[in-house]
């Protein structure tokens, strides 16, 4: 019966491609789109399908000889012989769904080999990928998919730029096809072992119709696309080659500085957004009077001291608030002091030889913390 | 504003450098790891820190977040923890870590 099967995908597919020299020499692809194909591929498929839940709901499964299709009984069987039947007839579609696919992808091949100079045949060969690809991406059901992909073949010519497969050799889009094809079909063979639950009727159809269209041309330079974006990717993570460092950017500050500085900015950046946020006015006001103790507290290190006077005079703009804090006046708004030490501390960074002050500015920071 | 890190630090160390470099003023906009033709001070390896100002608005520096990409796997993780964190991307480069080539993905957090 699997001969038979195959006889009729065999002529079906045939019939319905037509002849490989004629395509090539006039529009090979006008002639890939004869109806019969798709709806003869879809019928045997739909065919199967329906057996192949018959068996499985442990129905009889009869076999005309006359269309070689299969009809489902009234009586019932028993679960084991059903079961088997339709594991056999889930793997007789996928051994006849390779075939066919198979003689269409053969024939392709053959059209791409001889055709290329034909510029007509490339715009069609990219029309009928594109085509494909629409279909599987809108999520048809899978008999439908089927049909949406081979009747691909005949949708009419886009604006495709055929520049685009003109950049590719074809050896290497014939290469990455089969590849593509190799996979599919490495897949299908392990699955097919496997029990009806693990890999059913539904699942083979997809991967008929994932099998043909890892033969099209949109497939493979798709794929070649994506390989050569990850290969891109793989050399963009590589160390910049340059000529001259220059040693004052080299960045050499003690850790103990480091940590203290960033518990510092942490503080500073966190205490704005509690002042700016919608925190209670007494919290504000706890914060304002840490800020100004936090000040007082700089002030009285006799390091800082100094470092705050200079400061003081290269921005006068702060003169009247720092002079307010250092007289422990508590008018300063809390923003204002918060602008202040954080102008202040950057002052200091700036300076690689006060970074050391920060460690204080840190301890001054810890003593009065926000909670 | 460039800077160059050095190449021993733990990808712990070097984040911090990094915090510490943005302060108040500046946040890192790329980092990747740069091989000098002429060496300093018997060095010619060093991660290459870009930052840019945030003009005066320190609410703007981020918090930084660098992870060691050691396979595939890292990185999903690395960029799921970022989406999680509501943080931004920054790079995603080969670093000198410890002396050693190690890829790193940096992210944001504001």
């Amino acid at each position: 019966m699997k001969a038979v099967t195959f006889f009729l995908l065999f002529c079906v597919v045939s019939i319905a491609t037509g002849c490989p020299q004629k395509l090539i020499r006039t529009k090979p692809s006008t002639n890939f789109s004869e109806d019969q194909l798709t709806s003869q591929i879809n019928d045997y498929l739909k065919n199967r399908q329906i057996a192949y839940y018959c068996a499985i709901n442990n129905k009889q499964v009869g076999f005309n000889y006359t269309d070689l299709k299969y009809t489902c009984g009234d009586g019932n069987v028993a679960p084991a012989i059903g079961e088997a039947t339709a594991k056999r007839i889930r793997n007789e579609a996928i051994e006849n769904g390779i075939t066919a696919v198979n003689s269409v992808y053969s024939e392709f091949v053959d059209h791409l080999h001889t055709g290329r100079a034909t510029g007509n045949f490339v715009a069609d060969v990219i029309d009928l990928g594109l085509g494909a690809a629409v279909g599987i991406t809108s999520g048809e059901r899978a008999l439908q998919i089927l049909g949406v992909s081979l009747t691909a073949f005949r949708g009419g010519r886009k604006s495709v730029d055929s520049h685009f497969f003109k950049e590719q050799t074809m050896p290497i889009l014939i290469n990455k096809m089969d590849d593509n094809r190799s996979t599919v079909y490495a897949s299908m063979l392990m699955k097919k072992s496997k029990p009806l639950d693990d890999y059913s009727m539904a699942e083979v159809i997809r991967d008929i119709v994932d099998y043909y269209n890892a033969g099209t041309l949109v497939r493979a330079i798709t794929q070649l696309s994506k390989d050569t974006g990850e290969k891109a990717n793989e050399s963009a993570k590589k160390v910049l080659q340059l000529k001259n460092a220059d040693p004052s950017m080299i960045v050499a500050v003690p850790f103990a500085v480091v940590e203290a500085g960033n518990k510092f900015t942490a503080f500073v950046i966190s205490t704005s957004a509690t002042l700016s946020g919608d925190t209670e006015k007494e919290v504000k006001d706890k914060i304002t009077d840490n800020l100004r103790l936090i000040y007082r507290d700089l002030f009285a290190k006799d390091a800082l001291k100094a470092k705050l006077a200079a400061f003081k005079i290269a921005n006068p703009a702060l003169k009247d608030n720092m002079d307010k804090l250092e007289k422990d006046d508590k008018t300063v708004p809390g923003k204002d002091i918060l602008n202040i030490l954080a102008m202040f501390y950057n002052s200091i960074k700036n300076v690689p030889a006060d970074e050391k002050l920060i460690i204080e500015m840190t301890k001054s920071m810890e003593k009065y913390p926000l909670s | 504003m460039e800077k160059l890190h050095r190449p021993n630090l733990t990808v712990t160390q070097l984040q911090a450098e990094c915090q510490f470099i943005q302060g108040l003023e500046h946040k890192l906009v790329h980092l990747q790891g740069a091989e000098y033709e002429i060496p300093v001070n018997d060095q010619n390896h060093f991660n290459k820190g870009d930052y840019t100002s945030v003009d005066g608005d320190f609410s703007k520096v981020p918090e930084l977040v660098f992870k060691a990409i050691n396979g595939p796997g890292d990185l999903v993780i690395a960029q799921a923890d970022r989406t999680a964190r509501g943080g931004y991307f920054i790079f995603h480069e080969k670093l000198y870590i410890q002396g050693g080539e190690k890829e790193v993905y940096g992210f944001g957090i504001v």
